[in-house]
């Protein structure tokens, strides 16, 4: 019977190795980090309206619905012009 | 390094007594964390090349929206001739060969359909594709809904400017003798 100790370096190193692996992915798993960083999180989600807006409008902006472009048109007011009746009049 | 060989040869249990190999372990790891960077930075850089070519592809058709004519007698049937100018001028970018996956469409808001002097600024050409935003870091993927507007409106047609200077013509000749309606004809660049 072997009594020495040469593999207690290993069994410490494996069963370290599995508590960081559980720890590791218990934090990835988690809801919280999921709803962060997981598909169709909050996190990402925003990210991307983000980059929408900026590319469209060359704004950020978090609802447009009662504004539908607020690059021509601002609190009412456009800095564009157009005719004021339809051309030719009728 | 003679002597570990021979020990491996002989069966005996390799245990590594120094930590020669800790530096390429770390070079290792944070050299696929780097590279996840520099990937993540590459497509994102790659993704904004694109969106400017979808927006000068845009722009460009927009333009040809806005002086196509092709002499009809009623200018309600221009703008549809006008959209598949603009389409094919959209197409001859060819972004499907130049970016991958692309899928994007194109459309018009035509002025019979935007006649209302806050609307009618919207008349013009827009695109829409769908990209990705990846993140390597975290292995997902986001989808991205992106649209490029290029709202450069619709010049008059001539057959407008036919019945702009008929109308004023006509409203001199209906007046008759007393010239109750006050009318000029100039040159307005039709």
């Amino acid at each position: 019977m072997n009594l020495g100790r040469k593999g207690q370096s290993a069994v410490e190193y494996i069963l370290l190795l599995a508590v960081v692996v559980a720890l590791t992915m218990g934090v990835f798993k988690s809801k919280a980090f999921q709803d962060f960083f997981g598909d169709d999180s909050a996190f990402f989600a925003e990210l991307a309206r983000g980059i929408e807006s900026n590319y469209r409008y060359g704004l950020t902006l978090d609802d447009t619905s009662d504004n539908p472009h607020p690059g021509f048109y601002v609190s009412g007011g456009s800095r564009f012009f157009s005719g004021r009746n339809a051309y030719p009049p009728e | 390094m003679l002597a570990v060989d021979l020990a491996f040869f002989q069966g005996e249990m390799l245990i590594l007594q120094n930590n020669k190999g800790q530096s390429t372990i770390e070079f290792i790891l944070s050299f696929a964390i780097t590279v996840g960077f520099i990937f993540s930075f590459y497509k994102i850089a790659i993704m904004y090349t694109n969106g400017y070519l979808v927006h000068y592809a845009t722009f460009v058709a927009a333009r040809s929206y806005m002086v196509f004519d092709n002499n009809a007698n009623d200018p309600g049937f221009i703008d549809g001739p006008a959209k598949a100018k603009a389409q094919a001028v959209f197409k001859k970018f060819n972004l499907s060969e130049l970016i991958s996956g692309f899928d994007g469409t194109i459309d018009t808001n035509d002025p019979a359909s935007f006649t209302d002097p806050e609307t009618a600024l919207y008349i013009g050409v827009f695109a829409e594709y769908e990209d990705e935003l990846l993140t390597p870091l975290f292995g997902k993927k986001q989808s991205l809904s992106l649209r490029s507007d290029a709202y450069l409106g619709r010049e008059p047609m001539r057959s407008e400017c036919f019945e702009r200077i008929c109308h004023a013509m006509g409203a001199v000749a209906g007046a008759g003798d007393y010239c109750e309606v006050h009318s000029t004809l100039f040159d307005n660049g039709c």
